[in-house]
């Protein structure tokens, strides 16, 4: 096989299976949180309500597209497209494994492993505030627009933080490729730990999670859409599948982020103490080493459910106070304590 | 000439165009976006990817979000350009800017024509050989920039609290 | 004048925030698990917060006011004599009725001398208010339990005669029917006329109490069983 069909196969893989976990996550969503506050949820399509979401898409697509009369038009259209665009081409250089042999050529599990890998990902994840900006202003409502307004500030604010927790990564690891961060994570740490960064970048994991969450536009900082302030934010004049195209987006951003700190943090396919390339063969080592991969990735879609179920919204200017008065100088101290730590032992 | 620069090149002229065009803020400052995008674009071609990514991250993902900001708290958008367009002085001062610009082209262009073509040098554009040009080569400007971003956070501390 | 800002001081141990977040993460994730536990129970009424409602239906009360029915005498003859108190009662105006003389022959259909012709009630106007019922002197309508009243025309929703009577031969047949009423004597003195109504309904529905109760006795010792796990 050429080279380029195989890249063909792994965009298109991971470009469905980002789809799948979108789907399967709005399922878990409803139903994780009718279970936490003592409901059922959704129940009725298919075993367990697993087929809600294909009845919600449905649903979405055959609604009738309005374009609200005062809006700009291609501005409008245009939003939910910006939004979605930079979600999925994030995942193009998080590893969701580690080699799989196919007809005697290897193959890496990871679309593309280029070496600035890590700075792509920060540089694309910031580029979805204008899906929102751009939402909002077109949609020309009120609630649109400061559901933008906010997401500018709120997106700007925690990029910095975000940065700074992972610059520290990259002062450990001594690289920008994501694959060579996972392959630096083998082995045990102390002795007894496995080698995962949370456990050499505790400070730097909580940073950089809780910055996540805000430039998801999770709750507690979904102050974009807000329901309870802002109706729906900067979606609230969306209908149909442009609804479900920023709907989707999100769920695929938060797949990217649980992928990031899978990677990064938790030692992304590899087990603790356990080398699986040693007792499996190659095809299987790959499709394991994925479903490791996959596993701990789940974990953090999980918890961004669990914590959206059990926080309340921050208010806005205590979101600012957090990112700017706590996040930035703890990011700071962890950086230059790392620094020290990796001077020392080099 | 080849096609993937061609592209680039006139997408970002288009995009830079269409920028000081249109009539709406927002669709001008979408108009920036793509232009900073293209030229990341033309930097990856050129083997500089890290200034590509940081053209993206740092023009497109930090600096034009704050212009979106300022755009989306202090107009509305039914507000058009035209109003603030016919202020006089900007004129005059883009005017002098476009002699500055058309100046330095120039002289860029006559670089070019003197040297040739020239060969890349090993791992040219690797984020270790930027960090040696800023830290060996130019660290004197390396310093007197960050200098500047501490004046500018002094006065941004000293405007945002008016009484110290 | 504005309510004053009170600046509460915290510990830092509050402040950092994030020990009461996993504290919260913990009481979910209880309720999660509680609740995924339930799920996979047996029988309709799974999860205990809430009922679920095509599957488990609360019992309702035998005075609910629901909807309509003509009712029959154990003889099966119809109790409506077509006197039209309920039309005038009705704060709606959804009541229509139609008096008539029973036809040669079938006078034996019928209770009383009159019959009515035409009973049909809108129900898209009726506010369920009961007052027909009270005013009905045979006790011939009476607002049953029917509470899934959806349709899907209009025209499905202007009950007649025939549905009427249909909806009491299904109550019939459920064993649902309101327990007929304490006649009040008319010059019977104040106090006796409260404390009689009262005292009666709730001993006619002790029986029916009695049926609901063991269904809520089992699941009240399957919640104990589970909470003991």
């Amino acid at each position: 096989m050429e080279d380029w069909i195989i890249d063909l196969i792994k965009v298109v893989f991971i470009w469905v299976w980002c789809l799948l976990i979108a789907v399967v996550m709005t399922w878990v969503e409803r139903r994780a949180s009718a279970m936490m506050q003592d409901r059922l949820g959704p129940n009725r399509a298919g075993p367990f309500g697993l087929l809600q979401p294909l009845a919600d898409g449905i649903k979405l697509f055959t609604k009738e597209e309005i374009i609200p009369e005062k809006a700009k038009k291609i501005l409008y259209i245009l939003g939910p497209a910006l939004f979605a665009i930079p979600a999925f081409s994030a995942y193009a250089v998080v590893p969701f494994g580690d080699k799989i042999v196919i007809g005697g050529k290897e193959i890496i599990l990871q679309v593309s492993d280029v070496n600035i890998g890590f700075l792509y990902v920060l540089a694309v994840g910031s580029m979805g505030v204008y899906g929102m900006v751009v939402g909002g202003w077109a949609s020309n409502n009120k609630y649109s627009i400061l559901g933008g307004l906010r997401s500018t500030a709120q997106l700007i604010s925690y990029e910095v933080p975000m940065g700074l927790a992972l610059l520290a990564v990259v002062l450990l690891y001594g690289t920008f490729s994501m694959r060579e961060m996972v392959l630096a994570q083998q082995g045990t740490f102390l002795g007894f730990l496995p080698n995962w960064g949370i456990f050499k970048q505790p400070l730097g994991f909580l940073m950089f999670i809780v910055a996540a969450y805000a430039e998801a536009a999770r709750v507690p900082f979904d102050l974009p859409e807000a329901e309870s302030e802002l109706v729906n934010g900067y979606h609230t004049e969306y209908g149909s599948m442009r609804l479900g195209l920023y709907l989707f987006g999100e769920y695929v951003n938060l797949g990217t982020l649980s992928g990031i700190m899978v990677s990064i943090y938790f030692g992304g396919w590899q087990l603790p103490y356990i080398d699986m390339s040693a007792f499996l063969g190659p095809v299987s080592y790959g499709i394991a080493s994925f479903l490791v991969f996959f596993l701990k990735q789940a974990f953090f879609l999980f918890l961004f459910v669990w914590v959206r179920w059990t926080v309340p919204r921050f208010r806005y200017d205590q979101l600012m106070g957090l990112g700017w008065k706590s996040l930035i100088p703890l990011c700071l101290v962890n950086f230059f304590i790392t620094a020290l730590l990796v001077q020392l032992t080099v | 000439m080849d096609l993937y620069f061609i592209t680039f090149a006139v997408m970002a002229v288009g995009a830079g165009i269409f920028t000081i065009s249109a009539r709406e803020a927002l669709a001008s400052a979408l108009g920036l976006l793509t232009v900073f995008v293209a030229c990341a674009a033309l930097y990856l071609h050129l083997h500089a990817p890290l200034i590509a990514i940081f053209q993206i991250s740092i023009y497109a993902g930090a600096i034009l979000v704050l212009v979106v900001f300022v755009i989306m708290l202090l107009m509305s958008p039914d507000d058009r350009l035209e109003v603030i367009q016919e202020n006089m002085s900007y004129r005059i001062m883009g005017v002098f800017l476009v002699a500055a610009m058309i100046g330095l082209v120039v002289k860029a262009l006559k670089d070019v024509k003197e040297h040739g073509a020239v060969s890349l040098p090993d791992g040219f554009g690797s984020p270790g050989q930027i960090g040696e040009f800023f830290f060996r080569d130019y660290l004197l400007h390396f310093e007197v920039a960050s200098v500047l971003l501490l004046v500018a956070l002094i006065a941004a501390i000293y405007l945002g609290k008016k009484k110290l | 004048m504005p309510k004053p800002v009170v600046k509460k001081e915290y510990p830092l141990s509050v402040r950092i925030y994030l020990w009461e977040i996993i504290k919260g993460l913990g009481i979910t994730w209880r309720h999660f698990v509680k609740n995924i536990r339930y799920s996979f129970r047996k029988g309709p009424h799974t999860v205990p917060t809430t009922w679920q409602y095509p599957e488990d239906r609360r019992p309702i009360s035998p005075n609910f006011r629901g909807a309509h029915m003509l009712q029959l005498n154990e003889k099966g003859q119809e109790l409506c004599v077509g006197c039209g108190m309920c039309a005038k009662a009705c704060p709606a105006k959804c009541i229509t009725v139609k008096r008539g003389k029973p036809a040669d022959g079938e006078e034996d259909r019928y209770a009383g001398k009159t019959m009515c012709e035409e009973f049909t009630i809108d129900m898209l106007r009726c506010i369920f208010c009961g007052f027909c019922e009270e005013a009905c002197p045979k006790n011939a309508i009476v607002l049953g339990q029917g509470h899934e009243l959806a349709e899907y025309t209009m025209e499905a929703c202007i009950y007649d005669k025939a549905k009427l009577i249909a909806n009491f031969e299904e109550a019939k047949a459920a064993g649902k029917l309101k327990p007929k009423p304490k006649k009040v004597p008319v010059e019977a003195p104040p106090k006796a006329e409260a404390k009689k109504p009262a005292a009666k309904p709730a001993a006619k529905a002790a029986p029916k109490a009695d049926k609901a109760k063991p269904a809520e006795k089992a699941d009240a010792k399957k919640e104990g069983e589970d909470s003991k796990e």
